[in-house]
């Protein structure tokens, strides 16, 4: 039977299997009917987005030949998403890096492991200080907190931070300046409950599509549930919008402060709510420097007036929303019989005053009692697949530690010293380089204060993905003292300037666990062998961890080696060897570790073996009387989260004023840090496309997904491209005062722009839009925005003609 | 037929239309193989999920009200035909 042919076989079984079975009962981990098809099936959470949905994976010859949704899993109950159905295909593109690569005479050439490692651990030993390592919301749990404790552990070091400091940062302080604690109190269970959906700024059809089909698989059943799209471009969300209001970036401050301004005024606000659960708050004054995740406390009525301003008639003078839309969604507010769910992601997140933003919405949620109930919920979105459990809940963040730890309170690095069994004093308590500053001071020469020397990048792709690439990127290569080090799977815009290159596995290729964006954690095993001589990202930390410890570092206040792994009998394995690592289960016995810190803030998680059980739990997650471990849907409140006092039915147990209270903050509208003007007349806008996950550098290799989207374009209204001359698919100029990329126009797309606007995706490794967009950040969680800026458009050559 | 995916997928018919008539039409697409049916609904196996098939075959189905639903099942993947990024 010729492969072809057996593939179609087992593809029919397949689909007659799933005519006869009943699919909530679906057997685990085997899809029902494949028994005899010669595949070994397996579970893994997808590995592209945020949602965590399962997939279940066929092997069959040491590689994946079939993908199926996982039925049993709640979050996305047998479906996937075009990129999910071909995720297996990501492992295989041609390219893959096989060898560790050294920069010679501006060549990569193949060198051995231990000389590879052997690079990195000088780098480290000779220059401790300047070290970063510049890490992923797509590292697994284990992979980010090994990372964490050589750094902060064993360097005392903490120029660490992940990617997730450019998708969700500003959600991270948005949580914290509201709640005293991180991540949605809902979960994915609000979008089956909700009556109403707002989106902010946010585009779930595309970027999200298999928790937004639950919305629109309601609706096909019959059920009533009204959706609200508050973006600035039209978008496929926004073809099942009932109404789509179409603000001016960056005013989507106003719009929720005018909800807020008509619920006080019209009285319609949830008055016990509010007095037994809200404090309000804003920031001391309006100076950049004087904004901060603490503020000073407000009274009810000094926030009434701070409102004043926001009339339905003064929010649409700075919104471009109609008046009446703002009366209409104040009205949806104040209705206490609705379900409401926000959902965001980016479009607030990557914002310049993104804490603020994202402060504002859950005020909205909390002055109009819309909070704590199934389907009544402020909900932040994530885009990669452990942004949450591996970037928020390992702490990867410079400023951060395990568990909801910050390295500026004494005891809090104590209580991470004793863990990892440190002596007190070890870590340091200033927080290292975000993203922006780490970028910054690693791509500036030595002399001029760039102070960081070496950089190690893991699962992550900044020479595409950072902002204003020319500055925070480009300036690097030149730099004869700066040294690059990439562990990645492919070659990507990143590995063009490393100076050395380490082969990594990916996905199945090695075990690992995520943490999605509704607090579940998930695990899973290795099914297959990574190509050639790549290797684990957590074997590679090892290994150069063990080199130093060689060289006298990396010891603990017992003088052994800081990640001494033992099998079950107790005995020491040496799985810095890779001939050894799999040897025991290195994943489990980092993540057992890693789970004494989750106690410490109400975050707690089950031992590994239960991840092994499950498609994920939600934490917190607790040991019952009779043994099992209960999950926890709806935090704060107390009909599902047992941590809240019976009979408070809500309490926000990790209030920052300490009374059990949230903060509901005022922030007023601010302008952004650069407006169209008559230079640059035009808002430039990125974002994402539903075939290709980030920079594409996975996607791109799957033949299907590239077909599908070959390339980037930009997206222009069709007024503007009338009055510029430009006709569907000539190629066009965008100008910024960062710079410039040519890329066809596509007018009439699938979004759709006002005029005055342009969007451009940004997963096309050739047509780098981050070499315009702006490095400009939120002053408190320090995420750069990504949806606005000025840029100019300029028509280069018809489409079609030669260059 | 050069692809690499080959998808399973189930289409349920739309209440009052025969079964038989829909996977006779379905059957006319040489992308795709007509397999079993329950009566309500039909396996299907099709060699190309980009959008051409499976999608327009199923929507122009589902705009004639001829089916409700199409459910992927599954995606059987060659994984030695990857592709590297173009242009590099």
């Amino acid at each position: 039977m010729r492969r072809r042919d057996f593939l179609k076989t087992s593809a029919m079984a397949m689909a007659a299997s799933a005519l006869t079975i009943d699919r909530a009962q679906a057997a685990d981990p085997q899809p029902a009917g494949l028994a005899d098809d010669g595949l070994t099936w397996d579970k893994a959470p997808c590995r592209f987005c945020g949602t965590g949905c399962h997939v279940k994976v066929g092997v069959k010859d040491g590689k994946v030949q079939a993908i199926a949704g996982a039925v049993e899993a709640e979050v996305n109950k047998g479906l996937l998403c075009v990129k999910g159905y071909h995720v297996g295909l990501a492992l295989y593109g041609a390219d893959r890096l096989t060898t560790p690569l050294l920069k010679k005479d501006g060549k990569h050439v193949p060198i051995s492991w231990d000389e590879a490692l052997t690079i990195v651990a000088d780098k480290i030993q000779t220059q401790p200080k300047t070290f970063a390592i510049y890490g992923s919301g797509q590292w697994t749990i284990p992979e980010g907190y090994i990372c964490q404790k050589l750094m902060k552990g064993g360097l005392s070091n903490n120029h660490i931070d992940p990617n997730a400091r450019l998708c969700m940062a500003s959600a991270v302080t948005g949580f914290i300046g509201t709640y005293g604690v991180d991540e949605p109190a809902g979960c994915y269970d609000d979008l089956d409950a909700c009556d109403v959906l707002i989106t902010w700024g946010n585009n779930p059809a595309e970027m999200h599509p298999v928790l937004f089909s639950r919305v629109i698989d309601r609706r096909s059943r019959g059920e009533k549930i009204t959706i609200i799209d508050i973006g600035t471009r039209r978008t496929r969300t926004t073809e099942h919008a009932d109404h789509y209001l179409e603000f001016e970036p960056q005013s989507d401050m106003a719009i929720a402060n005018g909800i807020c301004h008509l619920l006080i005024k019209s009285g319609s606000y949830d008055k016990a709510f509010v007095e037994k659960h809200c404090n309000f708050r804003r920031n001391e004054g309006e100076q950049h420097e004087k904004k901060s995740l603490k503020g000073i406390p407000c009274t009810f009525a000094e926030y009434e007036t701070y409102l004043e301003e926001y009339t339905p008639e003064r929010v649409e003078e700075i919104s471009g929303v109609s008046a009446d839309n703002i009366r209409m969604l104040a009205k949806l507010f104040a209705d206490p019989n609705k379900r409401i769910t926000s959902l965001w992601c980016m479009g607030m997140n990557q914002h310049t005053r993104g804490t603020a933003i994202n402060c504002l919405v859950h005020g909205v949620h909390l002055l109009s009692g819309h909070f704590g109930k199934p389907g009544d919920a402020p909900t932040s979105l994530t885009g990669q697949p452990s942004a949450c459990g591996t970037a928020r809940e390992v702490g990867t963040l410079a400023h951060a530690l395990p568990g909801g730890r910050i390295v500026a309170k004494e005891p809090h690095r104590q209580q991470s010293e004793d863990i990892w069994n440190l002596p007190h004093g070890t870590i340091s308590p200033k927080p290292g380089y975000h993203t922006i500053a780490m970028w910054d001071h690693f791509c500036t020469p030595t002399a001029e204060g760039g102070d960081i020397s070496t950089i190690w990048v893991q699962v992550t792709n900044p020479g595409q993905t950072l902002p204003n690439l020319p500055k925070l990127f480009e300036r690097k290569e030149g730099l004869e003292d700066k040294f690059l080090i990439v562990s990645d799977v492919y070659p990507t815009a990143t590995t063009k300037l490393a100076d050395l290159i380490l082969p990594s596995a990916m996905w199945v290729e090695k075990n690992g666990m995520f943490g999605n964006s509704e607090r579940r954690t998930q695990q899973w095993f290795k099914m297959v062998d990574p190509p050639g001589q790549a290797r684990d990202d957590v074997w590679q930390v090892l290994a150069v961890a063990r080199k130093l410890y060689q060289r006298g570092l990396m010891k603990d206040k017992d003088g052994k080696f800081l990640f001494e792994i033992h099998n079950e009998q107790g005995q020491e394995v040496p799985a810095w060897d890779w001939d050894h690592y799999y040897d025991v289960n290195v994943d489990k016995q980092l993540f057992e570790e890693y789970r004494l810190f989750t106690t410490l803030k109400h975050k707690n998680l089950a031992p590994y073996d239960e991840y092994v059980k499950s498609h994920g739990l939600r934490w917190p997650v607790l040991e019952q009387a009779d043994g099992t471990w209960r999950e926890t849907r709806f935090r704060f409140s107390e009909f599902d989260d047992p941590f809240v006092t019976k009979g408070a039915g809500i309490e926000f147990y990790h209030s920052t004023t300490g009374d059990g209270k949230a903060q509901v903050w005022f922030h007023p509208y601010e302008d952004p840090p650069e407006k169209p003007d008559a230079a640059y007349p035009l808002w430039l806008c990125t974002g994402r496309v539903l075939e290709h996950w980030h920079t594409g550098s996975m996607t791109m290799r799957v033949p299907q997904l590239r077909r599908a989207m070959p390339s980037s374009y930009v997206e222009v209204n069709p007024q503007d491209a009338k009055s510029l001359g430009i006709g569907n698919g000539d190629i066009v100029a965008i100008d910024t005062r960062r710079g410039s990329i040519e890329l066809p126009a596509w007018i009439k797309g699938r979004g759709a722009p006002p005029p005055g606007r342009i969007f451009v995706p940004f997963f096309d490794e050739r047509l780098l839009i981050n070499k315009c967009t702006l490095d400009a950040y939120c002053p408190i969680s320090k995420q750069p925005d990504y949806k606005k800026c000025a840029a100019k458009l300029r028509f280069v050559r018809r489409a079609g003609a030669r260059t | 037929m050069n692809d690499t995916v080959i998808s399973s997928l189930v289409v349920t018919v739309t209440q009052g239309h025969d079964p038989a008539a829909l996977c006779a039409l379905l059957s006319a697409d040489p992308r795709l193989t007509v397999g079993e049916t329950d009566g309500a609904r039909v396996a299907v196996v099709s060699e190309d999920l980009d959008q051409e098939a499976a999608e327009a075959t199923f929507r122009e189905l589902q705009s004639h009200r001829m089916i409700d639903y199409v459910d992927l099942v599954a995606v059987y993947l060659d994984p030695d035909q990857g592709d590297p990024c173009e242009g590099r």
